[in-house]
């Protein structure tokens, strides 16, 4: 299995990673070379296998539908980058 | 007496026996830090002050009705547990300058028992890694050896507890995270069931694998702190709501007609020759223990690392997503728009090991890929899992044992250019991961050149007694765990 | 809008509807409307690193009584799973959804669009999400701000086939589903307030054509009348583009309310791939059948049986017991009447669907906040029904109690509106208007049988309509009589 130099620039645009021309080549190689080992769970009979999602049976636990939690913004937005009035600042927006 | 060369449980007595206040222990570690740290890099980040201040509180705690048996006890904590206005890095230059506003559910356990936290150690970025080498925040070294690594990705805390920087360490276990790198620098390391201990406050790398777990000298001390670390948490969904035992009065089982199955796979072609001679040794001595030793077929276990590398990667692509610069952690310079604030932001603040991850991670779920990996490697998955149910019950098994690692620590960027390499240095200990059971790695000899080797045994679904007691009986038959690395450098 | 009659439109609708719970679905934050930017959140919701969501029993619990009330299977083992993109109002850069295997499938919906017949739509599933959080950008100078108090807010996506085949069947189905959420209690239906919002996928094919056209996802609807005019314009643009010899492009395209026009979205350039996957975080839900049936068992009455019911036990016409069963507010209001003028619901259904309906909709009042107690309404109707007032006055009254508040009883007992219903009370005035008019007496006995009409005007007059009319009629005919 290889990939190409395209679907590694589609898969770090997708991941959002910016990527050089030299990391790109060296993806491209790395990561065909990864899935040239992953080639072999092809030949596994896996027909009517339920996928395994957890590594432990066990259902859904519920909460109940109380409010625990106060305001906390300035503690939260102590850690932020780049905050204003109160909220998270990011580069404007086009919608 | 050195202090530092005690047991967790020998300190918990001079403890409780006023022998030693928590203080005197305390400071003691802080100097053995400051005189070894700087050459070894186990620790990224020292916490004095406030564990003089907990120590302090111990010495009146200690004594009283409300003391445990880790009251006053100095802990190294990997730093991915989440400590709360304790910078919390994940080894990662994201969050070289994170301050987290709460605290990992087994952070506040062990500090509610009265355990002092002594820092935060290094460690693999995002606990991706094999050998502590993706590290921000440099390499760390074994103290065995200090051209080699002590593993990973749980490194930091593997050197730490191995060179006497604390009486006991907390790691984590995505895929053997917390027994490849106890085998590597000659500890005891235990990775309990997936689930037995919360993950709430635990940085995330792979959420249906990660696992925390103690580090300590001795099988005995790994009981005493499971013992404060397990138990369902409500803030955990994926947490198991089952009492926990009583791990120490466990200890004490005889192992006389304990059924240990001994997996043909694990013992093949990729094991070294020293390791196989002291594992075969181990299984002698629980022989002269009354245990019989079972050959069991493990059949899926050769398709662990590629189900595991399309699992792991896949959740941490999900995982990761939300270092994006906008709430906490670095950001670019001067983004000019929102996708060059994500691309920049997320391509420096991420190391190369992280980033392939996230794109393996990505691509095997993408649009068209997705059944043929992802589900796939889910499939497999429970495959694997069903191998190890069908041999406990088939043989009757009270564990399995099996080698940790293939080899004993390596030289330090020896396996850098190589991801694949690297990945199969964790091929004993994946299986385990991908089925949720508990395994424990404790140290069985030396290769001959002079580099601890480790051994692994794996228990049944929550019954992480039979491993202690399994692994107790042999520490008390032998002297393995008690070798110091001291001068070896 | 000029609807070709040679084609034909198809409309899918995805529904979001916000769970009126209490917190949020998986923190502890309070779920509520209009608080200052970031005070309603938490390292959860904001996704901070480490941090676990644990579920809110009340989400599944709505998502059960919903999918019950449209007729839909609910999966006893339902999981959810990760929706991966990045967006700064969604923190996590994933958003938690359901995808195969959500808690509600095949539903349906019968609508009754005015003047069509009755029709069904088909409820594909329905689905437990999170809401995202809201981007700001008005007034604020090269940048834009991240306000997460909504990320978290429990979400249920209710997503239909495209059995729907016009704007006006698209408004009977969003009326209908809304008053039922309202019904339900889960949901308060407000479409401004972004809490029951609607996505419509829309396309354009030849009668008689088996295969869909090429869709366009319409957003930013947020009214009803929204959704039906932006339906309305696409047909025409699609249909005009298909006559033009063009291609119908499938993308997504923005409501333009000022203009009534669809545009195409900017922004979210790149193809979308969401990766989904189960989320490992949250085991699945495996849910008991026994909590199903009692959920099924404390389910209210929902508009289709309660209109059923109206017209089967108080005769009402179909339009009184749409009115009546519009919502669950107004049905109670109707059925609170009634108990105090059981033997007339007819009467009662007049009073609340003509001048109650007509003073709240002048005042722009809700049936909630009527100044006038189903009580009061009630008793009024059941003074008419016992001749203690008539018609007329009672009109007097309900609107002293409408604008100054109080019992009919009072206002009647104050300002003396009794109906007079004593014969001989009622004699003597009728007397007195007979002997001041002797010649119209005459006329009347000579056959000008309309003079009944002016003599009972007159009587009336005197008695400030008290008189009771059947008494005066009455009286009149035998003392007219030759
Ligand atoms: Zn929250």
């Amino acid at each position: 299995m290889s990939i190409t130099v395209e679907t590694v620039r589609h898969v770090a645009t997708l991941a959002r990673l910016e990527i050089s021309a030299e990391e790109t080549g060296i993806y491209t190689e790395q990561l065909s070379r990864i899935l040239g080992l992953m080639e072999q769970l092809q030949s596994i009979p896996t027909e009517g296998v339920a996928p395994m999602s957890h590594a432990v049976a066990m259902t859904m636990p519920e909460r109940d539908d109380t409010v625990t939690n106060t305001n906390q913004r300035d503690t939260l937005l102590a850690n932020a980058p780049d905050s204003e009035e109160g909220c998270f600042r990011v580069p404007k927006i086009i919608e | 007496m050195d202090a530092t060369t005690l047991t967790l449980a020998q300190a918990a007595q001079a403890l409780n026996a006023r022998e030693i206040s928590a203080q005197e222990l305390t400071r003691a570690y802080l100097e053995r830090i400051e005189a070894l740290n700087p050459a070894l890099n186990a620790f990224i980040t020292l916490d004095a002050e406030r564990a003089m201040e907990a120590a302090a509180a111990a010495d009146t705690r200690l004594g009283q009705a409300s003391a445990t048996p880790l009251t006053g006890i100095p802990l190294a904590i990997k730093d991915l547990f989440c400590t709360q206005n304790l910078r919390t890095t994940c080894g990662s230059a994201m969050l070289a300058n994170f301050l987290p506003p709460y605290e990992s559910t087994v952070t506040a356990r062990l500090k509610a028992a009265g355990a002092v936290v002594l820092g935060k150690t290094n460690m693999d970025e995002f606990a991706m890694g094999s050998s502590n080498e993706t590290s921000f925040f440099g390499p760390v070294r074994n103290p065995w050896a200090y051209d080699r690594t002590p593993g990973g990705s749980s490194g930091g805390s593997a050197t730490a507890m191995a060179a006497g920087l604390c009486a006991g360490a907390l790691g984590t276990d995505t895929g053997g995270s917390i027994r490849q790198p106890a085998a590597m620098t000659g500890i005891t390391g235990l990775k309990p069931t997936y689930g037995r201990v919360s993950r709430f406050g635990m940085i995330a790398f792979a959420s249906s694998l990660d696992q925390a777990g103690p580090m300590t000298r001795t099988v005995e001390d790994a009981a005493l702190l499971l013992q404060e670390m397990a138990g369902f948490d409500p803030k955990d969904a994926t947490s198991i709501n089952e009492p926990v035992p009583d791990y120490h009065a466990a200890l004490g089982r005889d192992l006389k007609g304990l059924r240990i199955g001994m997996p043909a796979e694990y013992f093949g072609e990729g094991l070294g020759q020293e390791s196989r001679t002291a594992i075969e040794a181990a299984m002698e001595v629980y022989r002269s223990l009354g245990a019989h030793i079972h050959p069991i077929s493990l059949p899926m276990t050769r398709h662990a690392i590629p189900t595991y590398y399309i699992i792991a990667p896949a959740e941490a692509s999900s995982n990761l997503a939300r270092y994006d610069g906008i709430r906490f952690g670095h950001r670019c310079a001067d983004p000019k728009d929102l996708k060059d604030l994500y691309c920049r932001t997320r391509a420096e603040g991420f190391g190369a090991e992280v980033k392939r991850r996230i794109m393996l991670g990505t691509y095997v779920l993408s649009s068209g890929y997705y059944d043929a990996y992802y589900r796939k490697a889910q499939q497999v998955r429970r495959l694997i899992a069903e191998d190890f149910s069908r041999a406990f019950r088939e043989h009757d098994l009270g564990v399995i044992l099996t080698p940790t690692a293939p080899e004993t620590a390596f030289k330090l960027g020896e396996k850098n250019a190589d991801p694949v390499s690297m990945y199969l240095s964790d091929i004993y200990t994946i299986n385990v991961n991908l089925a949720g059971l508990p395994g424990i790695s404790l140290p069985c000899g030396f290769d001959a050149k002079g580099l601890p080797i480790g051994f692994q045994l794996i228990g049944r679904p929550l019954d992480e007694a039979t491993i202690l007691a399994t692994g107790h009986a042999y520490q008390l038959a032998t002297q393995w765990h008690k070798a110091r690395p001291e001068g070896k450098s | 809008m000029s609807q070709d009659s040679r084609y034909e439109t198809v409309i899918g609708l995805e529904i979001h509807t916000q769970l009126r719970t209490r917190s949020k679905i998986f923190c502890g934050c309070p779920n509520q409307f209009g608080s200052a930017p970031n005070t309603q959140i938490c390292p959860v919701c904001a996704a901070f690193p480490g941090v676990l969501p644990v579920l809110n029993r009340e989400v599944l619990n709505m998502a059960i009584k919903t999918g019950l009330a449209l007729h839909g299977q609910i999966r006893l083992y339902n999981e959810f799973a990760r929706k991966n993109y990045f967006y700064p109002d969604l923190p996590a850069g994933y958003q938690i959804s359901q995808f195969e295997l959500p808690i509600v499938e095949q539903g349906e919906l019968m609508i009754e669009p005015e003047g069509s017949p009755r029709k069904r739509i088909g409820i594909t599933r329905i689905h437990m999400e999170v809401d995202a959080g809201k981007n700001l950008h008005e007034g604020i100078q090269g940048a834009s701000w991240v306000d997460l108090n909504r990320t978290g807010t429990p979400l249920l996506e209710i997503v239909t086939e495209p059995d729907l085949r016009s704007a006006a069947e698209t408004g009977a189905f969003l009326k209908k589903l809304r008053s039922i959420v309202r019904y339900l209690e889960v949901c308060d239906g407000n479409m401004e307030e972004g809490s029951f919002r609607c996505d419509a996928n829309v396309s354009v094919r030849r009668w008689g054509a088996t295969q869909y056209g090429t869709r366009a996802e319409i957003k930013n609807l947020n009214s009803i009348r929204n959704v039906m005019r932006a339906i309305e314009f696409e047909t025409d643009r699609q249909i005009d583009r298909i006559e033009n010899g063009e291609k119908v492009i499938q993308e997504t395209r923005l409501w333009d309310a000022n203009q009534n026009l669809t545009r195409p979205m900017r922004g979210k350039e790149e193809a979308h791939d969401y990766r989904y996957f189960p989320e490992p975080d949250l085991p699945p839900v495996q849910l008991d059948p026994a909590r199903i049936e009692a959920i099924r068992a404390t389910m209210p009455e929902l508009p289709d049986d309660k209109f059923a019911r109206f017209q089967k036990d108080y005769a009402l016409s179909d339009y009184d017991a749409g009115v009546l069963t519009a919502s669950r507010e107004m049905a109670n209001y109707y059925e609170i009447a009634l108990r105090a003028s059981p033997a007339d619901p007819k009467s009662v259904a007049n009073w609340v669907t003509g001048e109650l309906l007509g003073r709240l909709n002048k005042e722009g009042l809700e049936i909630t906040q009527s100044p006038v107690q189903a009580e009061s309404l009630g008793a009024l109707t059941a003074m008419i029904h016992n001749n203690v007032i008539s018609g007329k006055i009672a009109k007097s009254v309900f609107a002293h109690m409408f604008e100054h508040g109080g019992t009919p009883q009072q206002i009647v007992a104050e300002q003396g509106l009794s109906q007079v219903t004593d014969q001989g009370a009622i004699e003597a005035e009728v007397d007195k208007i007979l002997a001041a008019h002797p010649e119209k007496i005459a006329q009347y006995r000579a056959g000008k049988n309309q003079l009944l009409g002016f003599f009972v005007g007159e009587i009336m007059k005197a008695t400030r309509g008290k008189a009771n009319p059947g008494v005066v009629n009455e009286l009149l005919k035998n003392k007219l009589a030759p």
